[in-house]
């Protein structure tokens, strides 16, 4: 059952045109000219309870544009958005009560006080109990590991010990969906497959549908068996991850050496081949036909070793925005 | 030098750029001038239409001329520099090979300049129709003794201002500390009451702080009411000042970067 | 009321400030001194030259500067800094946070950051009510005096509905300090007895945007002046501002929502 449904959605933003130099803002004093700048397209999908999706895209792309319309901080210019069967920006309480946000570059906690503190003033803001309060903390806290900095000072926290209590302070009310605007921005390695972790870990539990953003395709290739790809406000891409590979990358790679020199010519027939020396090439394939060539590879030369690639999907991604 | 222009553009433009805020800070002037005519109004009804030296028509026309400089005395500087220290964004401008309280000064006399324009058409029309008299005691000497009048008041007001700005190293928040500042500088700038009607012991006092040459002194002095002796001694205290303030800011200012540096804010 | 309650659950997460800015409070206690003394030294300083203001002597004008200060150091407290911050709030998008609360989006709005360390003040303003209540020529009914005190909780509202108005144009707008400045201007109206504005502007200053009457009508109350007819009106007037205050909050969320 979908719980997010969007169709035909608009969003266009506007600004005044000015031009550089003083001259320029005098004359911006007595008239200027509006610039209208569409950030998202007519953009539609449905998201179904408890799926992980990626959105995926350029700065600049209409993701966060997405998400905030989504949440409900902007009004759509046009079309019908409609999530937990609410419209989001009427802003009605029992929606808000229903989905959490993280927005990586931006904080939520009070800074100068512990993070305990932004609890308990959540706690208030969206009524929890203190039954479901202490019970929803201490099962974040202990699968998040972060008991021992609850009572710090939020500003002496690291990045990656601060986006977890961030975390923590948007799922303290359950909520149903959980929208993240590259929650792991900035963050170490080991941080980012933490937060991965978890959020791979509470989706599976909960069944709580999760909406994420990222330009790290690690967090995406993980997480989402979902993605949509936008690009300058319109999807270009709305399916499985794995599909994306096969939409995309018609082609694997067959990596091999040879245990005696042999002549490029006769490697021709085989694909579109690169020469690295006689011992070794890469021979680009049709995936259908890998199979075959690596047969007609063992059998006709003295390979000593060979591998198969794949191309990666940053790569493809970035072929597909530059529109390749 | 020439980098030192760029940034003075920098001024104009921003001044031009937020035109509706302009507009608003030009509401507030006006309130505060309206606040000002009514007090005197109610005041000079108390006392048969004089206080002390001055009758309503003086007393007005001070207050105008109060509002004509005042969009090139006031410095909102502080507020800057204040939010710069907070928000760490100082530390932009410790990369660049200029001055940053020298750059901000040139902003603020840029910006001050292109928004005294409207003032003084404004202000002027009104004081003119009011006071035309007044226009008649201009000469080449008053008006280049006022606009170095000016230029000091400008200067200590800013000054002043970013000294307590730079408490922003030390404290959270310095922008209570300037609200404060204003109230006393309302006061004992002669702003909403001219100097010279402070009891002598007050008045003797004041002249000695750096309030009075903010605005007193230059508004004295365009009214006309003051003597060439008491002229030249505001010019040299007012310099003065100018000198001591600027060493302080300098001081003040090595002391804070050090603690900013340290604490890496 | 649950607006009401996450009030007293801000006032608490702010409270805790206060124990880690407590040299901040003492730097209040002596600036506000200082602010307090500067506008006491005016108001000497012109009853050195005359008897009556507008009909208020010297000890009534320094009353209506205490209630000044009274309202003034509580509107510090609890909302004055997000007032002047909004646009700073809107700019860095935390605003954005504080709109998808279910709660009242005005109140995280502005009441967000409170200044406990502002508390200091309070002991000045009580020294400046002996200060005024001593120069008064007759003695001041303890009720009414009282009454006055409690009147100021009304102007404490009406000043969070108007400082709301001013500030919901950040909307519209970029650039904050501005809006400080302008806050400051207007709230300098309420210093003085609302008398002094006469004719149009008086009327304008005391009813359409009620600014004259914050500090001088519960001195007036406190003073027995008029049979406190003005009190009603301006309670009145004040739940007319609430409600504007409210919807153009509502208003300038939408552009906010629309421009992003």
């Amino acid at each position: 059952m979908s719980i997010i449904h969007v169709k035909n959605l608009s969003k266009t933003f506007e600004s005044y045109k000015k031009e550089p130099g003083l001259i320029g803002s005098i004359k911006g004093l007595f008239s200027s000219e509006t610039i209208y700048s569409q950030a998202v397209k007519d953009i539609s999908f449905d998201i179904a309870e408890g799926e992980f999706i990626g959105f995926v895209g350029p700065n600049g792309a209409g993701k966060t544009t997405t998400l905030k319309m989504l949440s409900g901080i902007l009004y759509p210019t046009s079309g019908d958005v409609e999530v937990l069967g609410f419209k989001p920006f009427k802003r009605a309480p029992e929606f808000q009560k229903q989905f959490g946000l993280v927005m990586g570059q931006k904080n939520q906690l009070w800074w100068d006080l512990p993070a305990r503190e932004s609890f308990i003033l959540n706690k208030a803001i969206y009524e929890v109990s203190d039954h479901d309060y202490k019970k929803t903390l201490d099962e974040l806290t202990d699968i998040l590991d972060v008991e021992d900095f609850l009572d710090i000072q939020v500003r002496k926290l690291s990045l990656g010990q601060r986006m977890k209590c961030e975390l923590i302070a948007a799922l303290l009310h359950s909520p149903r969906i959980l929208f993240l605007d590259e929650p792991t921005i900035g963050l170490d390695v080991v941080s980012q497959r933490n937060i991965r972790e978890f959020l791979s870990e509470y989706n599976r539990s909960r069944k709580t549908t999760i909406i994420l953003t990222s330009h790290y395709m690690e967090d995406i290739r993980r997480l989402c068996k979902r993605v949509i790809i936008i690009d300058h406000g319109s999807i270009i891409y709305d399916g499985d991850y794995k599909n994306l590979t096969e939409k995309y990358a018609g082609d694997k790679t067959i990596h091999v050496s040879f245990s005696d020199a042999v002549l490029e010519n006769d490697l021709k027939s085989l694909g579109r081949t690169t020469m690295a020396n006689s011992t070794s090439a890469k021979i680009n394939v049709p995936r259908k036909d890998i199979a075959a060539i690596t047969n007609r590879l063992l059998i006709g030369f003295p390979v000593d070793d060979i591998s198969i690639s794949e191309e990666s999907i940053e790569k493809i991604i970035s072929d597909i925005f530059e529109g390749k | 030098m020439k980098k030192y222009l760029a940034i003075m553009k920098l001024g104009w433009l921003d001044a031009m750029e937020y035109r509706l805020e302009f507009l608003l800070g030009y509401l507030g002037w006006l309130v505060s001038f309206v606040i000002a005519v009514f007090v005197w109004l109610a005041v000079a009804a108390g006392g048969n239409g004089t206080v002390g030296n001055y009758d309503i028509k003086t007393m007005v026309t001070y207050l105008l001329i109060i509002q004509l400089l005042r969009a090139f005395i006031f410095s909102r500087a502080g507020f800057i520099i204040n939010q710069d220290i907070q928000q760490g964004t100082l530390s932009n401008w410790m990369l660049k090979p200029i001055s940053y309280l020298g750059s901000q000064f040139l902003i603020e006399l840029a910006n001050n300049t292109l928004r005294s324009l409207v003032g003084f058409v404004v202000f002027g029309i009104v004081l003119f129709y009011y006071n035309t008299e007044l226009f008649y005691t201009f000469h080449v000497a008053k008006i280049f003794l006022s606009l170095v009048a000016i230029l000091i008041a400008h200067t200590i007001s800013f000054l002043i201002i970013s000294i307590i700005a730079l408490g922003a190293y030390w404290v959270v928040n310095a922008n209570r500390f300037l609200f404060i500042y204003f109230s006393l500088l309302t006061i004992f700038s002669g702003m909403l009451i001219p100097i010279d009607l402070f009891p002598d012991h007050i008045a003797k006092i004041l002249y000695l702080t750096p309030f009075p040459y903010v605005f007193f002194f230059p508004t004295s002095y365009i009214l006309g009411t003051l003597n060439g002796e008491e002229t030249l001694r505001a010019l040299l205290i007012g310099s003065c000042y100018v000198l001591l303030l600027g060493l302080l800011l300098i001081s003040i200012n090595k002391a804070g970067i050090k603690k900013y540096e340290a604490v890496g804010k | 009321m649950k607006t009401i309650k996450i009030f007293f659950a801000l006032c608490a997460i702010n409270f805790k400030h206060l124990l880690i800015y407590r040299a901040s409070f003492w730097i209040t206690f002596l600036l506000m001194a200082g602010w307090a003394g500067a506008y006491v030294t005016f108001i000497e300083v012109i009853f050195g030259h005359i008897d009556t203001l507008a009909g208020w002597g010297k000890g009534e004008a320094l009353l209506v500067l205490s209630y000044y200060y009274l309202f003034q150091n509580i509107s510090d407290i609890f909302y004055k800094d997000n007032f002047e911050e909004f646009s700073d709030v809107m700019r860095r998008g935390e605003l954005d946070f504080r709109i998808i609360k279910p709660v009242s989006s005005r109140l995280l709005a502005f009441c967000y950051k409170m200044r406990f360390d502002q508390l200091a003040s309070l002991v000045v303003t009580a020294g400046l009510f002996a200060y005024a209540l001593s120069e008064l020529k007759m003695n001041i009914s303890p009720l009414y005096f009282s009454m006055g005190i409690l009147y100021t909780t009304i102007s404490v509202v009406l000043y969070y509905s108007i400082l709301s108005i001013i500030s919901t144009f950040a909307f519209w707008m970029q650039k904050s300090d501005t809006f400080k400045v302008l806050i400051w201007n207007v709230s300098q109206v309420a210093r003085y007895p609302r008398q002094i504005y006469t004719g149009i502007i008086g009327k304008v200053l005391t009813f359409i945007i009620p600014i004259a009457g914050l500090a001088s009508v519960p001195a007036e109350i406190a003073l027995q002046f008029d049979h406190g007819k003005i009190a009603y009106i301006l309670a009145g007037i004040t739940i007319v501002m609430m409600a504007i205050a409210q919807w153009f909050w509502s208003f300038g969320l939408k552009r906010y929502s629309s421009a992003g």
